[in-house]
């Protein structure tokens, strides 16, 4: 009661304390948010891929761009693991008018695991007939009905957009998704019999410990990561992460280090109330169960701020912003800040403890 | 020199602050007693040691030598919690000056004793608003001390000393921001609060027209205490 009439009383103090946390909680949204956006833009479509492992040929080194498999080590892994799907994966061109678009081209079977989900138009069905995830249609404003041609070594393949998919992008390029035996037509123009079948395989099953390790005993060349190593794996992504986390180590030491002061500042301010309430008999603890009372309702005044500013600014950013403001992102910038504060009153309860009552006399 | 169960007793207390060269010596070897239901002025210039020696009585400062004894209690060794505890369930404080909390009205001033002490319960605030009635200050309850007078102020600074029902009230300078006319009439509160609730009243104060009110006059010089009984 009395911690919370204090804040009443001084609301400009209070306010400006909670605006800066509001700030520091935006900041570290928006640095959690551009991660994961960059992430996503890095990852974003194998992320959405509904497998718990992905399987690579050996020889690739764990690359979607080089890992080949070929018919044969499909069917086998097939018989080893159960729900599979191949995938395959391409750059290639989109060109339309005066548009020229790269795009993360995938491959896939319809009705294999491997299928994206449509969120508008329908599915694929036939070889003419292509996905376009929402960052492509974003990036190009194409829409489903267009008609597309995609150039690749030097031959065309037109077709109709029938559907849009939410995956995400590939390597920084927005994703388009065929049928795999198109894909196969498109990567290996010439081919005969024996090209390869997919660039991976992806594996769902409740059952995957070990399973990875059975498929890489009993199918030659390949090699089995889970999803998240997948995506690890892909060139940059564990760097870029790192570089993110760093980042968000800075801005949450920064932020902490910003709200400590000033709960620091507000403690010696009030240094002579703290001295009346010691000397009329309140303990230490009291006086900082008093302060802690601040704290959290300054925290959650800083969050009431900072979450809708950073869910404004998402609204208000242009589309190609890699800005993904994820629930993590919130918890990332909520659990920040409540220890940030906590760290910040630990500061402040050494000044409390060490405020003389005896300063409440006028003495000393 | 005693004291019964409910009286306060001081035996040669001393209080040394700092060491070796620089020791200073605040107050020396000053031992008295006062009963409950008396009201006791400490008297002398500034400097003597009167206020030193009222935060060894109140449990604010450890004694360097000497003991107080007080209900029957020896306070006199305690650490810092178990004086914390003390202060706030037997000692009732009115400051030096203007020593409310200024951004709690009156009424919250007087509920911060039982809010340090656990629970604001409804007797509390049934207590705070009586307190207030006698103190002639009820109308003032949910104004802020910056809103007060001079005399408001110490009235409810009173009524807070007095929210938990102590055994000790201890007053310092209690007219100091005062005119004398306001600071008559304080004090003779004071004392009939006291009186009426069987209290220690125990006043350090340099304004010599107060003493009037009270039944016994303690002199301060120099760290000790002068003849028990002066004349005036």
């Amino acid at each position: 009661m009395l911690a919370l009439q204090e804040i009443r009383r001084k609301k400009l103090q209070f306010g400006l304390i909670s605006l800066i946390v509001g700030l520091v909680v935006y900041l570290l949204v928006m640095i959690s948010a551009l991660g994961s956006g960059l992430l996503s833009a890095m990852s974003g479509a194998v992320n959405s891929f509904d497998a718990d492992l992905v399987v690579f040929s050996a020889d690739s080194n764990d690359s979607f761009l080089r890992s080949e498999l070929t018919a044969d080590q499909r069917d086998a892994i097939a018989e080893v693991a159960g729900a599979t799907g191949g995938v395959g994966y391409m750059a290639a061109t989109a060109q339309e008018d005066s548009l020229t678009e790269d795009v993360a081209l995938f491959g896939f079977e319809p009705g294999s695991i491997a299928e994206p989900t449509v969120r508008s138009g329908r599915v694929l069905a036939g070889e003419g007939e292509i996905l376009i995830d929402r960052s492509l249609s974003r990036s190009s404003g194409l829409k489903v009905g267009d008609q597309i041609t995609m150039r690749n070594a030097l031959i065309d393949y037109h077709f109709t957009i029938v559907g849009q998919v939410d995956e995400g992008e590939f390597l920084g390029l927005p994703s388009a998704y065929v049928v795999l035996d198109r894909w196969r037509d498109m990567r290996y123009p010439r081919h005969g019999e024996d090209a390869p079948a997919a660039s991976v395989l992806l594996v769902r099953g409740h059952h995957t410990d070990g399973l990875g390790a059975r498929i890489e005993a009993t199918v030659p060349n390949t090699s089995v990561l889970s999803k998240s190593d997948a995506i690890n794996a892909i060139g940059g992504v564990t760097e870029q992460e790192r570089v993110v986390m760093a980042i968000e180590f800075f801005g949450f030491v920064i932020g902490a280090l910003v709200i400590g002061s000033f709960f620091f500042v507000l403690t010696m301010q009030r240094a002579y109330e703290v001295a009346i309430f010691k000397a009329l008999g309140a303990s230490s603890w009291y006086v900082f169960g008093q302060l802690i009372r601040q704290v959290v309702a300054v925290a959650l005044a800083g969050l009431a701020l900072g979450v809708p500013l950073a869910l404004v600014t998402e609204a208000a950013l242009p589309s190609d912003i890699p800005l993904q403001i994820t629930s993590g992102a919130f918890l990332t910038g909520g659990a920040s800040i409540t220890i940030a504060a906590l760290l910040g009153s630990l500061f402040s309860a050494r000044q409390v403890v060490r405020v003389n009552p005896m300063s409440a006399l006028g003495q000393m | 020199m005693s004291a019964d169960d409910q009286g306060l007793l001081a035996q040669s207390l001393t209080k040394v602050f700092g060491t070796g060269d620089t020791a200073v010596e605040a107050v020396r070897d000053v031992s008295f007693s006062v009963r409950a239901g008396e009201f006791v002025a400490i008297v002398g210039p500034s400097g003597s040691g009167k206020t030193t020696l009222l935060a060894m009585l109140g449990g604010l400062l450890t004694a360097t030598d000497g003991r107080v004894v007080v209900g029957g209690s020896d306070i006199s060794r305690w650490d810092e919690a178990q004086r914390a505890r003390f202060r706030r369930e037997r000692v009732g404080f009115v400051f030096q000056g203007f020593n409310l909390v200024p951004y709690l009205t009156a009424e919250q001033n007087l509920l911060v004793i039982p809010s340090i002490s656990g629970k604001v319960s409804r007797e509390a605030r049934g207590r705070a608003r009586q307190l207030l009635r006698e103190l002639g200050v009820e109308k003032r309850a949910h104004h802020l001390p910056g809103e007060l007078s001079g005399g408001e102020r110490q009235r409810v600074a009173i009524g807070r000393a007095l929210m938990n029902d102590p055994l000790l009230v201890l007053v310092d300078e209690p007219t100091s921001n005062l005119d004398s006319e306001r600071g008559n009439e304080v004090v003779r509160s004071l004392a009939e609060e006291v009186k009426m609730r069987n209290k220690i009243g125990i006043m350090v104060t340099h304004d010599r027209r107060m003493l009037a009110h009270v039944d016994r006059v303690l002199e301060m010089a120099d760290g000790r205490l002068q003849s028990p009984e002066p004349q005036w």
